[in-house]
Formats: structure tokens, C-alpha cells, sequence
């Protein structure tokens, strides 16, 4: 019998968790521009929708790590540059790093909408760009579905201990996820694997033919939305009701969106992009550093130091407080625009040393 | 084109960056700089407060985040000379902690806001974060303090 | 005035002992009201935000700022307590407290849904065996009609209800003791830097007084704080830490706001909030904006035949006016309780006229003694959790005959509580003229090294320690103000000495700088025996109503039964005849669970 090749599901594996990150600095970009006071339901819904992408991102790695492979954050690819075209079968469009506004939720809905979902809205389209996320012709389900089918044939022909031969130590475990919905699944077989697929799916795009998450099933939590129909719900300024159908609008509750008490940051800040010694450049590339220093501590985390997670979501915390610092910099001395986070990869070579570095890092460094 | 406000307000972002030791982009991050130009004025008379900035604009500084000797005396004279010295502290403090200070312990004292409580500088001055603000995150209160030390005058 | 239903239980007070009985009944199917003095407040968390905002905007941040000033229900403030003038303690006519001293009483509660544990820091400390029979054991102070081990299985209800965080093999000393396979839900808060570097610096150190030498160790102190569940608790059932109230996926960790002493902006800490909300999931109904007035009763038979109470206006709720409207009413039960802590409970019953002596008597608190410095290298000050490790190592021993014990809680927040730092440093900066970047470089050099402890000193019960009423004392709905009368025995300034003495020898361990110097215009400042002194409120008020085995030597039963009226249940920290030296909240939820089971006995006899 031929070795087992996971080549394939390696690539695979790590285009999922590249794609769960993908989402969040334009999800972030939007939370951050706008105030939990007055836009009270925006907040709380883009809040849980990025705190489940991070949970997405943590499983994929765990499925990964499982299977033997290694997730790679820490390199220039593993970022797009912003704004990003989303590549899959039925549909192409693309996706900024822009404040909350009616084209920016649109955007969302399109990275979150349901295969069979037609979607009956209108947008503005932005520049295309590189580094598409591309799922090679696959919608984000067919794409899944397609690593569940590797993971099963897999398992078929090789047995269950061939393919998951992962360490099983450096799984991610529930205890470093909170504060969102959904836990982390240790990883260490094929129904765990499986399991795992099904989360990402089906709080991302809803428990098929319902616009419910799941998470009822999964978690024994309360009913909530699927993503796509949460951010459907702040774009209609609406509620869905219970029983209410995925393919019509929501019935329940109405909800007031603010659209103009947000912050108006300049679309898909970039570092560069402002002038040299000004506070919104300074402020940029502190971000950028703080942003990539970030990137390797995952990279450590999902790679074996899970104790580095503390300091990773440590170091979150930190981005948010110099991203709001960055959203009060105008982009220039004549500009009414603001600066915003440009989540920019800064390679190691030139990171710098911090105040909050990390012993590791600073190792690293020298 | 500039508006009347303008030039007052970058003498007083460039004041504040040479009295509380942050550099501009911490000062301009705070989004407090024009109400506490505002505040300052109605508290200290626009006439007092006028008098001060055209005193700190008189004084030649080719880098206010970076002090020469020369430049340093130059301002510490103006700083600790009694006309402005109250002022000053006055200034201090409300860039530190977010609260017009008209004397210790005095019922007069307010914090402007909720934002200039968590945007005072102190707590970035001792590398901590706001009490009840700008939290760190689970256990980071365990790791070593952050070291980040800003230079002296001396540097 | 009109009788409202009548309901199989009335509480008065909606903190974390009328919760918990709340919810124990209505568990079993009971009909609970529970009638809270303070504002009516919703338990959305925007709601909650309101009081962080006015937190963020008060500039004087005690235990109480962020909870409104209410002159129907007026509660305690640190702020009322005077100085000393001419050497004698000054006793105003401000505040809500008529205070004769000659202590100042410096502790407060909070008079809102929820009550003091909004505020509180979140301490969650056993009491020790001996701490259960200090007269046989010391000659000192009260024996418990209970001891340590009845109270276990009830200790563990509370843990569970508060979710207290804690390594189970670093508690047991001095006799702790824990069921077989016990863990706490959640597993420690991490120590902070601080606490390990002291912890390093003190490895093998002893502190010698009196020709005695005791070993002492830096130890995690067991909080009700959210930290990472233990898979094991409840037999591998695991834990879900409970979050804001409202707003669930929120306060799930503790994320170091470092404001717990007033209020945690995630409610990462427990509040009693969170019990209430489940108690008024299963239908106890709360009415709040209702001060209880007066406790009615049968003087033949000392059955209480119901609560009167006063229930004011929506309209002008927090502003005392000539026209201040409010209605009585008069709710009736088959049984009440009152919860409504220590002071206000024993208020409550002299309005009523209770006969028994022991009424508002054996008044404790903690006094705290405070002593602060200089870590020998900079540990980051101002971050975490205000305390999460402590030396418990004292808290017990023979000299309890001669002095007080004392528990020391390390403080994370610099120099705060004793000199009001960070304000308080940089004031002295720029009194030294610095500005720029030496007055950064200055603050930063100093306060990233500054430490403090609290010695909390045991205090025994004692009669003269009493609350007590007057006509001449009222507030604006015509209820009784507390009279407090109020001292510290040399007992307890013995165990101060002992305290201040550990300090220095501590500092000196460690190569540190004690900086400890006491104002003598401060409330709560001494001299013994040539040494200054200077303590404060823990905020720990209890024995007003204690427990014990007959009326004449107490007010309550071990079933926390009122002696003379037998329908009537007390708790909260008033039924402890001893608090040792662990923050009390912990062993008072567990006696309210112990209450509830007593209480849903009787309504048990009563159906059939």
C-alpha cells in the first residue's frame, strides 16, 4: 500500500485557516470604528461574529495539528493585502478594511452568505487586489465538505491512527477560548475532525436550511443566528423571529442602527500611505508591529505553545487600545479622514523591541 | 485654509507634548486634544491661556519630542517661573488624569469625561492601564512589567 | 395602608444572602418576595454601564462611588469618617451613621439590588476550625454553636454558587480541611508578578516576635472570581463560568480592568446580581424602591405577623424633598427573613421594638492595618486583580490568647489605598518641579515599585460594640439611622504590633523600602505603646445579631431561627459571633444556604 500522502489536506487545512483570519481585520475594522453605546447591536453582533472566526481559525488548527501538519501564521502570505478579493465558485468579490457602513456589511454578507443563498442586495464594488483568498472554484461549503471527504477517505484507506498522528499534546483546549459562543474542540480523531468542520459551517453559514447556528446542537447554548444572518439583521435594521424562513426577511424586533456615529476612517488604511513623523504614521506602524508580533506568538501558540496564548490575547487587547488611538489621527494635517489599523505584516527582521515583547520573542530577535 | 483655531491649537499640542513628556502621536491619539484646549480656555481665561502659548511659541524647539539642553533650561525657566507655574500644573494634570484640578481635595475639581478618565496619561506614565479601563487581558498581570522607559532630557 | 398577597416567604434585602435563600426556594417551589430599599434598576447590561460611567466620572473613588446617593435608603460612605484634631478623633454630623465612637467606624454597604457585593473585592477565605471556638480555644472572643466541619458541605455550595477560583493543594492549612477529591470550580487566578517576586524573595523567611518563629509562605488567595474552569470539579462535570448579567459571553475571565473595590466593568467578579437574576428566572419576585420599616409581631406568642414597609416614588426617588411621597404597606408570609446586612438587620429589629439584649450588640469589623513600600525591583504596579495572594500563615496560633491574629492580603494596586497613588505621586513630582519627560521617568521609576498590605486584625465580639436607635436619628422617610458606638481593645492593638512588626521585618527580608508612614490627623490613627498606628475599614460588618444557643446569649439559633420569634430567619454576617480573620462573605453565603434548607423544612412541615 502506497504511504499516506496529506499534502492535499495540509494545503487545504491551512487555506481554512487562512480564510477564517481573512475576515476579521475587515470585521475588526468595522467594530473598531464604532461605539458600543451607540451603536449598542452592531457592537455585540460583530463582536460575536469575530470572536467565532477566532474560534473557527483555532479549530482549523487543531484539525491540522491532528492530522500531523503545522499551521503557518507567521509569514507574509498568510495575510492579504487589504483590499482583498474572496474568490469561490459562485461567486467573486472583494473585501476592505473599511469603517461600518451599509457597502461594508454588504461585503460581510457576501463573505458569509449560504451556498444556495441568492442574495438580493446591491453593492459598491472596490478595487480588485492580490492575494485573493481563492478556494479554486469551490463555495466556502464545497470547500469543507471537500476536506471532511479527504479526512474520511483518508481514514478509510489508511486507518484512523495513520492519519491522525498528530501530537496531542500541543492541541489548543477549551480553557483558551471565551467570551464567544461555541468551545474549542480538542482534535485527536476522526469524529472529533468532523465535528470541528461542522462548527465553522454552520455558525458561518447556518445549520443547513435553517438561519439558526447550531450552536443549540453543539453547545447546548441558546438559539443564535447563523453570521449571515446576523449581519442581515443590522443591514435590514431588523430581528428575525423564530421561524422565520432563511430565504425571506427577518420578522422580529426592531433594532436602530446608527450609520453615522461612526468614526470616518480613511478605506484600507495603509502605513505608507500617511506622512512621515505625523501621529497617524507613528500610530500605523506601531499597529503593524504590535499586529505582527501578534502573528508569531499564534504561530508559536498553535505550534506547540499553547501556553503563549495568554500573551497573544494579551497582545489583542493592546491592538485594540492603539487602533482606537489610530482612529483619533487624522491621515494628514489637511485630512478630515482618520488613520486606521492597516494591519500590515511586518517581517521578523524588522520588529522591533518592545515594550511589549516577550521574552520569547526577544530570544528570537537577537 | 486655516481655521482661526488652528494656530493656537498646534501651540498647544506642541505645550503638551513638551509638559507631559508624550510624544505627539500618544497626545493626538487621546482625541481629547481640542476639548481640553477648550476646557483649559474656559478655566484659565482665554487671555491667561493666549499669554501662555504665545510664550511657549516664542521659545525656539527644533525637536519638542527631543529636548536639547538649551531648549530644556529654556522652557524649565518658563515652566517654574511663578506666572505660569500653576497653569502648568494645572495642564499637567489634566492631560495625567483627566480631571481640571482647581486645588487638592477642593468639590470644585471635576473629570471632564468618562474618555479623559481612561485617556489620562499616568497610566501610561507607569506602564499600567486606567483602573476600570483599557484592560490588559487574563492573565498579563502575571508577566514581568513592561520595561519601555522614555529617554531623559539628558538623551 | 394596604396588605399586599401573601406570599410562603418575604426577604428583606436583594444582596447575596437574600439571593441565595431566594433561589434555594424557589427552587423547591416556594413563593419568594423580596423587598430591596434601593432604586428600582433593571439587570440589563447597559444598566450596569451606567453605574461605570458615573465610576469613570467621580473623582473620589471609594467603595460606593459608582452606586447613586439615595436619601430613602442612605448607606455608609469611607468619606463620612473624620480626622483627628488635637489629638481626638472628630465625629461629625454628616453621613448616615451617628457615630460616638471612640473608634471611628469605617466601613460601608451598598443599599442597592445587588448590595455590597458590587462592590466588594471578591475575597472567598474559609474560616478556620478555630476560628469556630475561640473561647474554649483562647479565652477569647465566642464559640460558634457549629463547628468548621458542619459547615463544609455548605462551603462548597457556596463556592459553587459564587465560582470561586483556587488550586485545592495550597488551602489546606491550619486545619482547613476538604471533602475527599474536592476542587474548587475554577483554577486560580494567576498570581500576580508582584506575588511571585515576594514569593522568591521570601523563600525560607521567617518573622520572629515574641520569642516566637513562624514560617510564612506567599499563598494564592481563593477568589469569586471568573477564571479557567477545572475539568475535574463535580466529579469531571466541569464548571461554566457564569458572566455578565445581560450580556452573557462577557466576564468570562477576569481581564485585569483593576477596579474590582468598586466595580468590575466585565463582572468577571461575582456579583449577587447573578444570583438574583436566576432567582427571578423561577419567579421570586423583587420589589425594590421599598424600605422595610417595621417588623410586626404577636406579644404573646413572638409570631412576626408581618413587614411593613415604606414604598417610595418612582417621580423623585433619589432626592430627599419636603413632599417626598411614599406609601406603607404591609406585606405578610409564612416566613421571613431578614437580609438585609448586619446594621440594617439589627435596625430593622430595634424599630420593632425586638426585646432581646443582644439586638445590634458584638458589632465587628476588620480593622486593617496598612503598611506600604518599595519592592527592591520594579514589579508592575497597578495591574490585575487588587489582591491575588496573601500570607495566611498567621491567621492562627497560641498567641491568639494574647493577641489577635491577622490575615495579610497583598495589594497590587501601588500605593492606592493608603496615599491615593498614582494622584498622589505625581503631585509630589510636580511639587519637586519636574515636568516632561523626567516627571514620566520619575513616576515610572518610582510607582512600578510600590506594594502595600492590609493586615486584617480580628476583632472580638464585644457588647459595647453596638448598633442602636433614636428618635433624634432619622432619614428622610422617617426610618431610624444606625447610632454606632465603636472601639478596638488592646487585644486587637496587641495584634497590630505584631502586624506592624512583621512589615518591617518583611521589608527588610526582601531588601525593600518601607515607606510606612502614618498622618496622625487621620481617622482610625493610635499610639500603643510607642508605636503609631493606623487602621482602616475592611468593609466586613458583622455580629449584630449572633448565633448561639440560647436568647439570653444570643439571637439567633443554629438553624438561624430568631429565639422569640420562630417564624422569623436572620443571615448575613450578623449571626457570626466570630469572623477570624477570612473576608466573612463566603461562610455567610454558606450559612444562607444552610438557612434555606431550614427554612424549606419548615414550609415542607407547614403543607403537610
Amino acid at each position: 500500500m502506497p504511504s499516506i500522502n496529506k499534502i492535499e489536506l495540509f494545503k487545504n487545512l491551512q487555506t481554512a485557516i487562512e480564510l477564517e483570519h481573512s475576515t476579521i481585520p475587515p470585521y475588526l475594522a468595522a467594530y473598531f470604528t464604532i461605539n458600543q453605546d451607540t451603536n449598542a447591536f452592531s457592537w455585540s453582533v460583530i463582536r460575536s461574529v469575530f470572536m467565532e472566526e477566532m474560534l473557527h481559525m483555532t479549530l482549523a488548527c487543531n484539525v491540522l495539528n491532528a492530522v500531523g501538519g503545522h499551521p503557518f501564521i507567521d509569514n507574509p502570505t498568510f495575510i492579504p493585502e487589504y483590499p482583498t478579493e474572496f474568490n469561490f465558485a459562485d461567486r467573486k468579490f472583494d473585501v476592505g478594511i473599511v469603517k461600518f457602513s451599509k457597502p461594508a456589511i454588504e461585503a460581510f454578507l457576501e463573505i458569509e452568505k449560504p451556498s444556495e443563498q441568492k442574495l438580493r442586495v446591491e453593492g459598491e464594488h472596490l478595487k480588485n487586489l492580490m492575494q485573493p483568498i481563492n478556494l479554486e472554484e469551490k463555495t466556502i461549503g464545497e470547500f469543507y465538505q471537500a476536506i471532511k471527504d479527504q479526512l474520511i477517505h483518508l481514514v478509510e484507506e489508511y486507518g484512523e491512527e495513520e492519519v491522525f498522528n498528530g501530537d496531542s499534546s500541543i492541541q489548543i483546549t477549551a480553557k483558551h477560548y471565551y467570551g464567544g459562543g461555541g468551545k474549542v474542540i480538542e482534535v485527536h480523531n476522526l469524529e472529533t475532525a468532523l465535528f470541528a468542520i461542522d462548527i465553522i459551517v454552520d455558525q458561518g453559514e447556518g445549520a443547513s436550511g435553517t438561519i439558526y447556528d447550531g450552536d443549540e446542537t453543539f453547545f447546548g447554548q441558546e438559539q443564535e443566528v447563523a453570521h449571515f444572518y446576523r449581519f442581515n439583521e443590522i443591514y435590514l435594521g431588523q430581528k428575525y423571529n423564530e421561524g422565520d424562513h432563511p430565504n425571506e426577511n427577518p420578522t422580529g424586533e426592531k433594532v436602530t442602527i446608527n450609520w453615522d456615529a461612526v468614526i470616518d476612517m480613511v478605506d484600507n488604511p495603509k502605513a505608507s500611505n500617511f506622512p512621515e513623523g505625523s501621529a497617524a504614521r507613528i500610530k500605523a506602524d506601531e499597529f503593524n508591529q504590535l499586529y505582527s508580533h501578534f502573528l508569531r506568538l499564534l504561530h508559536l501558540a498553535f505550534n506547540g505553545q499553547s501556553h503563549l496564548l495568554v500573551k497573544a490575547i494579551g497582545m489583542m487587547y493592546q491592538m485594540k487600545y492603539v487602533a482606537a488611538e489610530l482612529l483619533n489621527c487624522p491621515t494628514s494635517d489637511s485630512s478630515k479622514k482618520m488613520a486606521g489599523p492597516p494591519f500590515e505584516y511586518i517581517p521578523l527582521a524588522e520588529r522591533k523591541q518592545f515594550h511589549w515583547l516577550v521574552e520569547e520573542l526577544v530570544v528570537e530577535l537577537k | 485654509m486655516k481655521t482661526p483655531k488652528e494656530k493656537p491649537l498646534k501651540a498647544f499640542e506642541d505645550l503638551s507634548v513638551i509638559i507631559t513628556g508624550f510624544p505627539k502621536a500618544d497626545i493626538v491619539g487621546t482625541g481629547l486634544l481640542e476639548t481640553y484646549f477648550n476646557t483649559i480656555e474656559a478655566e484659565l481665561g482665554k487671555f491667561v491661556f493666549e499669554n501662555l502659548l504665545n510664550a511657549i511659541l516664542k521659545i525656539k524647539i527644533i525637536n519638542i519630542e527631543q529636548l536639547t539642553e538649551g531648549e530644556y533650561s529654556n522652557v524649565s525657566e518658563l515652566i517654574i517661573s511663578s506666572k505660569y507655574k500653576q497653569s502648568i500644573e494645572k495642564i499637567i494634570q489634566l492631560w495625567y488624569l483627566g480631571e481640571w484640578i482647581v486645588a487638592p481635595y477642593s468639590d470644585e475639581n471635576y473629570i471632564i469625561s468618562s474618555q479623559s478618565y481612561i485617556e489620562g496619561l499616568i497610566w501610561k506614565a507607569i506602564a499600567a492601564h486606567p483602573m476600570g479601563g483599557k484592560q490588559p487581558g487574563y492573565g498579563t498581570w502575571g508577566f514581568p512589567p513592561l520595561t519601555y522607559s522614555p529617554e531623559t532630557k539628558s538623551n | 395602608m394596604s396588605k399586599k398577597n401573601e406570599y410562603d416567604v418575604v426577604i428583606v434585602g436583594a444582596g447575596i444572602s437574600g439571593g441565595i435563600v431566594a433561589n434555594q426556594l424557589a427552587e423547591k417551589g416556594h413563593n419568594v418576595l423580596i423587598l430591596e430599599a434601593g432604586v428600582k434598576k433593571d439587570f440589563s447590561f447597559d444598566t450596569y454601564r451606567e453605574y461605570l460611567n458615573t465610576y469613570y466620572e467621580n473623582t473620589v473613588k471609594i467603595p460606593n462611588s459608582p452606586y447613586p446617593q439615595n436619601s430613602n435608603a442612605p448607606q455608609p460612605l469611607v468619606t463620612d469618617v473624620d480626622g483627628i484634631k488635637n489629638g481626638i478623633q472628630q465625629f461629625n454630623e454628616k453621613g448616615y451613621f451617628k457615630q460616638y465612637g471612640p473608634a471611628p467606624f469605617q466601613s460601608t454597604y451598598t443599599r442597592a439590588k445587588g448590595g455590597t457585593t458590587l462592590h466588594w473585592l471578591g475575597t472567598c477565605l474559609r474560616m478556620l476550625p478555630s476560628d469556630f471556638k475561640e473561647q474554649d480555644l483562647f479565652g477569647i472572643g465566642k464559640n460558634w454553636p457549629i463547628n468548621y466541619y458542619d459547615l463544609m458541605p455548605y462551603y462548597r455550595m457556596a463556592e459553587h454558587e459564587i465560582g470561586v477560583s483556587a488550586n485545592i493543594e495550597e488551602q489546606s492549612y491550619l486545619g482547613i480541611a476538604f471533602q475527599k477529591d474536592y476542587v474548587f470550580p475554577m483554577t486560580k487566578i494567576p498570581q500576580s508578578y508582584l506575588d511571585k517576586q515576594l514569593s522568591k524573595w521570601t523563600k525560607n523567611a521567617v518573622f520572629e516576635y515574641e520569642e516566637e518563629t513562624f514560617n510564612y509562605k506567599v499563598v494564592s488567595t481563593p477568589q469569586g472570581r471568573n477564571s479557567n474552569p477545572n475539568p475535574k470539579y463535580n466529579n469531571g462535570e466541569g464548571y461554566q463560568p457564569i458572566g455578565a448579567v445581560g450580556n452573557p459571553d462577557l466576564g468570562q475571565r477576569c481581564e485585569g480592568n483593576s477596579a474590582c473595590v468598586p466595580i468590575c466593568p466585565v463582572q468577571a467578579k461575582y456579583n449577587a446580581l447573578k444570583t438574583l437574576q436566576k432567582a427571578v428566572n423561577k419567579g421570586v419576585v423583587i420589589k425594590a424602591q421599598c424600605v422595610a420599616s417595621e417588623i410586626m409581631y404577636d406579644d404573646n406568642t413572638g409570631e412576626i405577623i408581618g413587614i411593613k414597609y415604606k414604598e417610595y416614588d418612582d417621580f423623585d426617588a433619589l432626592k430627599y424633598d419636603e413632599n417626598c411621597f411614599y406609601k406603607e404597606k404591609i406585606v405578610v408570609a409564612k416566613r421571613y427573613v431578614l437580609a438585609a446586612h448586619a446594621v440594617e438587620n439589627a435596625k430593622l429589629m430595634l424599630a420593632s421594638g425586638f426585646k432581646n439584649k443582644n439586638i445590634g450588640q458584638n458589632l465587628m469589623d476588620h480593622p486593617v492595618l496598612l503598611t506600604w513600600g518599595l519592592a527592591p525591583e520594579k514589579i508592575g504596579a497597578f495591574r490585575g486583580p487588587g489582591s491575588t495572594s496573601g500570607i495566611p500563615s498567621l491567621r492562627d496560633g497560641a498567641f491568639r490568647k494574647n493577641r489577635s491574629a491577622f490575615r495579610v492580603e497583598i495589594g497590587n494596586w501601588g500605593w492606592n489605598w493608603p496615599t491615593g497613588s498614582p494622584s498622589a505621586d505625581l503631585s509630589d513630582a510636580l511639587s519637586k518641579q519636574l515636568f516632561g519627560k523626567d516627571l514620566r521617568k520619575a513616576l515610572l521609576d518610582k510607582v512600578q515599585k510600590e506594594f502595600r498590605f492590609g493586615f486584617l486584625i480580628e476583632q472580638q465580639a464585644l457588647s459595647n460594640n453596638c448598633v442602636t436607635i433614636n428618635e433624634q436619628y432619622k432619614d428622610a422617610l422617617g426610618n431610624y439611622r444606625p447610632i454606632i458606638n465603636y472601639n478596638i481593645t488592646d487585644h486587637e492593638k496587641e495584634g497590630m504590633l505584631a502586624a506592624k512588626s512583621f512589615s518591617k521585618q518583611f521589608f527588610k527580608t526582601i531588601k525593600g523600602e518601607n515607606k510606612t508612614k502614618y498622618d496622625s490627623n487621620n481617622g482610625g490613627y493610635i499610639e500603643y505603646k510607642g508605636e503609631s498606628l493606623w487602621w482602616q475599614g475592611a468593609g466586613h460588618l458583622a455580629g449584630t445579631h449572633i448565633m448561639g444557643t440560647t436568647k439570653e446569649n444570643s439571637v439567633v439559633n443554629k438553624e438561624q431561627r430568631c429565639h422569640e420569634h420562630s417564624n422569623l430567619f436572620l443571615v448575613g454576617c450578623g449571626n457570626m459571633p466570630t469572623m477570624g480573620t477570612s473576608n466573612p462573605t463566603l461562610t455567610m453565603a454558606a450559612l444562607s444556604f444552610w438557612a434555606a434548607e431550614n427554612i424549606n423544612k419548615d414550609l415542607e412541615q407547614l403543607k403537610n
